[in-house]
């Protein structure tokens, strides 16, 4: 065989094999989301599981979750990658760092469910809450979003950096004011790619944020009573873990439909965030880099 | 070695302090697991250009950046370093001021990827408080020096991105005048640069030579030959020789600084 027919060959077979893999995933979600198409309705999505079909404290409390997640895991994720990338040099600190982000990121979701569970549910006493929830869910989140940004970050030249420091500005103002910028893209979209993850996230939330779901009043805007909808210290069971409790339950008729309903949703919305990382990133990556 | 460079040296290191930028004296610079200048005693005069020539690895771009500080937090710097009458190398030195008065350019172009606006405001605005029209006048007044005023026909919102690698440099360069430096270093500036862009920066240095001092790294001796006044040859860390720069290529005192420019060894 001649080089060229072999070249063509490889070409035809690695397409194809993405074309596999592409036909896979859309018959999986085609067929998910086809199943569910009836469960979908108004009703089911504004209606308290406590008193009918619906999940409509499931999906918020996912949502606040996210919110409560975030705002934990940010600050922290990008404090970590901006010591990594630029401050640190290589030395034992930074690698046993980077070696417990790789181990973090590779511990199962429910030893960190359970870990939540004895330490923070149980020995702190936050009970099965939102706040466990979020703190376990924080735990899940760290590794991948700190990778992500130390990859941001690692992606604006260093020279920008020694430029910055030569005009007479300190490092920490150049970092504020030029790297991060700069950065903005590939952070953003590596917030909304985690959240994705998160917003999925079932086994890490069992044992911490509870199986239940109580009817919520979103018209309290008092935190500290009881069925207040912003109440961190109420338990908040998922969209994700609602799906896993009405299958492992199995109440009879209804739980297929519920759960049909449910997933659609959850990936109806993680779809819905990795379209918008991508679209976010392009549109910022051209406003900001000019390309 | 270290004893051949003082014959040549003697008569510059007498210079008059006034007319001098900057001064080392027993300078070394010590990387974590090298010695990468030895016991360099050198003047640089006043709105002068001094090149500093030499092969790769002779230390030039690690004296360089010993004068404004940059070596910071990446080598250790002994000897004193003459400025205004204090030593810059001293701790005490406020290294942000310091880097206002002597500013660098460097081999690669690297302007901020926003508009020519946020590049050449970033730095002044930092370290004063400036009316809006007083900054856009200075803006253009330091784009009309390095001639990129005309070639952006005015447009400050342009991206960086979006100029050429020459445009690019003479950006930078403006960025490093709008805060009115005493002194400018260039790391071999124009070396990713086609010939055309070169002669544009070079105009540009000798230009701006009535009002800044200027010291520059270059590996194109023609380009030493072209624009300096006084001219360094580094060799292995050492200061060989040190002139003017005419007498340096015509007349070179060392064998070393002869065999360099024949282009005798790499
Ligand atoms: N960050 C560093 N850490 C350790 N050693 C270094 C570092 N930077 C430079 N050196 C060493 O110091 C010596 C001088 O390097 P320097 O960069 O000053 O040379 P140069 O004359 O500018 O060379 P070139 O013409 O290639 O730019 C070299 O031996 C180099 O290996
Ligand atoms: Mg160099």
């Amino acid at each position: 065989m001649n080089r060229y027919l072999i070249d063509r060959v490889t070409r035809h077979l690695i397409q194809l094999l993405v074309g596999l893999v592409v036909a896979l995933i859309l018959i999986f979600l085609g067929y998910l989301i086809w199943q569910g198409r009836h469960q979908v309705t108004w009703t089911f999505l504004t209606t308290s599981s406590e008193v009918g079909l619906g999940i409509r404290d499931q999906l918020f409390n996912s949502l606040y979750l996210l919110v409560l997640t975030l705002l934990l895991s940010f600050p922290i994720a990008l404090g970590s990658a901006v010591a990594l990338t630029i401050y640190a040099k290589q030395n034992i600190f930074t690698r046993l760092a980077q070696m417990a982000i790789e181990v973090l990121s590779s511990l199962p979701s429910i030893i960190v469910g359970l870990f939540g569970f004895l330490f923070l549910v149980l020995k702190v006493g936050l009970g099965f809450s939102v706040l466990s929830g979020a703190i376990a869910l924080t735990f899940f989140n760290l590794p991948i979003l700190t990778q992500s940004m130390i990859l941001a970050l690692k992606n604006v030249p260093t020279s920008r950096l020694e430029a910055g420091i030569s005009l007479g500005v300190s490092q920490w103002h150049v970092l504020l004011k030029v790297i991060i910028p700069e950065a903005i893209p590939g952070i953003i979209s590596g917030i909304v790619l985690s959240a994705g993850r998160v917003f999925g996230e079932a086994a890490a939330l069992i044992y911490t944020a509870g199986q239940s779901a109580p009817q919520l009043d979103y018209h309290n805007w008092n935190i500290f009573s009881a069925n207040s909808f912003l109440n961190p210290l109420r338990p908040a069971e998922t969209l994700a873990v609602h799906i896993w409790k009405v299958n492992t339950e199995n109440i009879g008729i209804d739980a297929d439909k519920i759960s049909r309903g449910a997933i659609v949703i959850l990936v109806v919305v993680v779809l819905l965030f990795n379209f918008l990382a991508r679209r976010l990133s392009n549109y910022l990556q051209q406003k900001n880099g000019g390309r | 070695m270290a004893a051949m460079k003082q014959a040549d040296l003697a008569g510059y290191l007498n210079f008059p302090n006034q007319d001098i930028a900057l001064r080392c004296t027993d300078v070394n610079v010590d990387y974590a697991t090298e010695r990468a200048i030895f016991d360099c005693n050198c003047v640089f005069p006043k709105n002068k250009i001094t090149a500093l020539i030499g092969p790769s690895g002779s230390g030039k771009s690690t004296l360089l950046r010993c004068l404004n500080r940059m070596n910071d937090g990446r080598a250790q710097v002994s000897g004193t370093i003459d400025y205004e009458g204090t030593n810059l190398n001293d701790q005490q030195i406020n290294v942000y001021q310091l880097r206002q008065k002597i500013g660098m350019l460097f081999q690669q172009p690297n302007p901020f990827a926003r508009s020519i606006y946020f590049n050449l405001a970033f730095g002044i605005r930092e370290h004063q408080a400036i009316s809006k029209s007083e900054l856009e006048q200075r803006m253009r007044e330091v784009l009309e020096m390095v001639d990129l005023w005309s070639e952006i026909s005015g447009d400050l919102q342009r991206h960086a991105n979006h100029l050429s690698g020459g445009q690019q440099q003479r950006l930078c360069l403006a960025r490093t005048l709008m805060l009115q430096p005493d002194i400018l270093l260039l790391d071999e500036p124009a070396s990713a640069l086609d010939p055309i862009a070169t002669a544009k920066i070079e105009a540009n240095l000798l230009a701006l030579k009535k009002d800044i001092t200027i010291i520059i790294v270059t590996h194109n001796l023609e380009q030493a030959a072209r624009i300096s006044d006084y001219t360094a040859f580094f060799y292995q860390g050492y200061l060989v020789e040190y002139d003017r720069t005419k007498h340096l290529f015509l007349k070179p005192h060392q064998k070393l600084t002869a065999d360099y420019l024949a282009g005798n060894f790499g």
